[in-house]
């Protein structure tokens, strides 16, 4: 068993122990006024300079399609309904031949960047995207897929991103989670997973699909005791489970426990207010939109604005973005909400001076395919996708990369989710080799033991 | 052109495919011309059009597209009718009204209500009436027609047409005032000059991929385009393979 004097060893040394919790409680909130302000993280690296302090994950569960919003292929119809060599690569599902987009696509910003009809809004702020088309995994299917975009694995057990970030950053408010994952119903998975990193960076997960905070945190206000009596009952919960450690050993679970239990407490305090984005002028919420997504994005600014570190935003409905089926119909309807919350999220940032600071992320697990699913849907594309990174240094108005001439393959500048993973992370002024946690008796990585740094889309 | 759709004829359309194919891929119906609702049945949709409907898409169902109205309800004739129902069977038209109109009581009216206002409003559209009623049953094999500009065309023909080519304030390139498309040789097109015309029609089509063929020095001027057919709802889209000089100016 490691020594070393927690929180509560403190508080019990000054306040004389469980007799007295009623003192340590006050103590507690004296102390509590250093440390709700900060807590360092563990990345023991080089300090690289950081040009971000903060991430938001917009993440399109089920794959959308790189070739109808931003990877524009105009030789499908030439070849549509022909299956040619070049596409012929092994798919989850059974597919046919080439399907063309019948989206039209526009230039757009300086660089001239292409975007399809279905995203005018993210077009009207290309200058500040970087649209990255080369992205390419190597897992069809849904939940390693999942895993390889959040973890940097296909393993069901290895910690997410924003725990990585916040494990190697810490946070700035301990009044707030550190990590934050925003959907319809409250995410989890891969999406919030800490793994074998402490479980005090396990993602904290909020439905809001409906923007009343009372909803999207339930229960987070006492009805019944004062903030007084609260911190008397946590005070005695916190010498119950420091005698617990100091008989069975340290246990980081319940470390986990107890501070969330603290989170919890000091939420209550701050995080109504911050959840409520009924506070915000009526001409920002409808900038973002009355939808779920709007409400996740606009909340997601006001999270990072207040010191978390990481949020996470899923667009609502589960697999939405898997089109098997019915894709134009469906795009067309689905795409227009996204597009506005997340065109207002960067142009939001921009405007209050925070998107150099906050990396904004955008993508799912995989693509599609050019070729079609039973006419008129596509199929998983792990071997060439699109993504875009806004903010935090990223050059903004290019496209890099390519995929081949039917977008199915990522051709020109591959970019492996381990080389997003270690470019996001050196715009957090961490060395993605160095940001390691020991377990099972070795070092992990997010990267694993790869990654490649892509500097050529770094301003 | 205004026409009923047939869901029979399709089946050629879908065999045709299938030769290019290994797998479906989406084509388009072929168009057939037919009546499929009464005069009678679209008198009665019209009484229980005044008396449900109007209130919110207006006497004249022009709705939300009257500008001196403050009207709640889309448009139901013309291009917005269209837009929202072209390409789509009647039955559509038919579920939409019963599972959400009246907005104030969805799904209050009988079937057959439902199905007098459906014959009313494609009556307004100026469909063509016959000897039949439009029946729950025959309501899904009707088909509302599209924009029109391209009858009896699958997907993904190579084809041609004239018109004057037109940028909108989107930044979308248009042809306007265009003839309809014809099936072209993909081979010949390219290479051939246009033949002048100073002939004009009456359709539009959305032309993709127009900013890799230099569509500046074309803009405001009549423009012979070529490429690939492809529809989306109601719009009928071209995928640019070439621009032609065809004629005199558009202000001509």
């Amino acid at each position: 068993m490691t020594f070393r004097l927690s929180r509560r060893q403190m508080i019990e040394a000054i306040g004389g122990g469980i007799g007295v919790v009623g003192m340590a409680g006050m103590w507690s909130d004296l102390l509590g006024a250093d440390l709700g302000a900060a807590s360092p993280g563990h990345y023991k690296g080089p300090k690289l300079p950081a040009k971000a302090k903060h991430v938001i994950m917009l993440y399109l569960n089920g794959g959308p399609s790189q070739i109808d919003m931003f990877d524009p292929k105009p030789a499908l119809f030439k070849y549509a309904g022909q299956r040619p060599n070049a596409v012929d690569l092994r798919t989850e599902r059974t597919t046919g031949g080439l399907f063309p987009s019948p989206f039209e696509y526009k230039r757009y910003g300086r660089g001239g960047v292409e975007v399809s009809e279905l995203l005018p809004q993210l077009g009207s702020v290309i200058d500040d995207v970087t649209v990255i088309r080369s992205m390419y995994t190597f897992n069809p299917t849904h939940t390693p897929g999942r895993a390889m975009f959040h973890t940097g694995s296909i393993l069901a057990t290895r910690p997410s991103m924003g725990s990585w970030v916040t494990y190697g950053l810490g946070t700035e408010n301990q009044n707030l989670p550190s990590f934050v994952a925003l959907g319809s119903a409250p995410p989890s998975g891969p999406q919030t997973r800490s793994g074998f990193l402490p479980s005090e960076f396990q993602g904290i997960g909020f439905g809001v699909s409906d923007p009343d905070p009372e909803k999207i945190i339930p229960n987070l206000r006492n009805k019944t005791l004062d903030p007084a009596s609260q911190r008397t009952d946590l005070d005695v919960l916190l010498a119950m489970n420091q005698n617990q450690e100091r008989t069975f050993g340290e246990d980081q679970f319940l470390e986990g426990r107890i501070k969330s239990m603290e989170t919890a407490y000091r939420m209550q305090f701050e995080a109504m207010d911050l959840f409520d984005i009924r506070k915000e002028p009526q001409n920002i919420r409808d900038e973002y939109g009355p939808t779920a997504f709007g409400t996740g994005c606009l909340l997601a600014r006001r999270l990072v604005e207040a010191g978390v570190r990481y949020v996470n935003v899923e667009y609502p409905g589960g697999q939405s973005w898997d089109d098997h089926s019915n894709i134009n119909n469906n795009l067309r309807k689905r795409c227009v909400d996204m597009d506005q919350a997340a065109a207002a999220l960067i142009r939001d940032l921009k405007r209050r001076g925070k998107l150099d600071e906050t990396l904004v992320v955008w993508g799912g697990e995989f693509g599609r395919t050019p070729v079609s699913e039973s006419g008129t849907g596509r199929d998983h594309n792990p071997y060439g996708f699109t993504m875009f990174v806004a903010g935090g240094g990223f050059k903004g108005g290019i496209a890099y990369g390519a995929t081949d001439e039917f977008g199915f393959k990522a051709e020109q500048n591959r970019v492996s989710m381990h080389d997003l993973h270690a470019t996001l992370l050196n715009q957090l002024g961490m060395d993605h080799t160095k940001l390691t946690y020991k377990y099972a008796g070795r070092d992990f990585r997010l990267t694993d033991v790869q990654g490649e740094i892509v500097r050529d889309i770094l301003a | 052109m205004r026409k009923i759709l047939f869901g029979s004829t399709a089946l050629l359309c879908l065999t045709v495919a299938a030769v290019s194919a290994q797998q479906a891929t989406p084509v388009r119906k072929t168009v057939v011309r037919d009546p499929a609702f009464t005069a009678m049945q679209a008198e009665r949709g019209h009484q229980t059009y005044d008396a449900s409907c109007s209130g919110c898409h207006l006497p004249g169902l022009d709705g939300s597209g009257n500008p001196t109205a403050n009207a709640r309800g889309a448009p139901l004739v013309g291009p917005r009718f269209v837009q929202d129902f072209g390409e789509a069977k009647v039955s559509d038209l038919f579920n939409k009204m019963k599972r959400d109109m009246p907005a104030s009581k969805p799904g209050s009216l009988t079937d057959q209500q439902y199905l007098d206002i459906a014959a009313y409003v494609l009556q307004q559209n100026k469909f063509p009436t016959g000897q039949a009623e439009l029946t729950v049953d025959s309501a899904t094999d009707v088909w509302v027609p599209g924009a029109g500009g391209a009858e009896g065309l699958v997907d993904y023909t190579y084809v041609s047409g004239v018109g004057c080519l037109q940028r909108d304030p989107s930044g979308s390139w248009l042809l306007v005032k265009a003839q309809e498309l014809k099936k072209a040789d993909v081979t010949a097109t390219a290479a051939a000059p246009a033949a002048t015309t100073d002939a004009s029609g009456e359709y539009t089509f959305r032309l993709l991929n127009a900013y890799n063929f230099a569509p500046e020095p074309h803009n405001g001027q009549r423009t012979r385009v070529s490429g690939y057919l492809v529809r989306l709802g109601a719009d009928i889209r071209v995928n640019v393979q070439a621009l032609q000089t065809a004629g005199a100016s558009c202000s001509n």
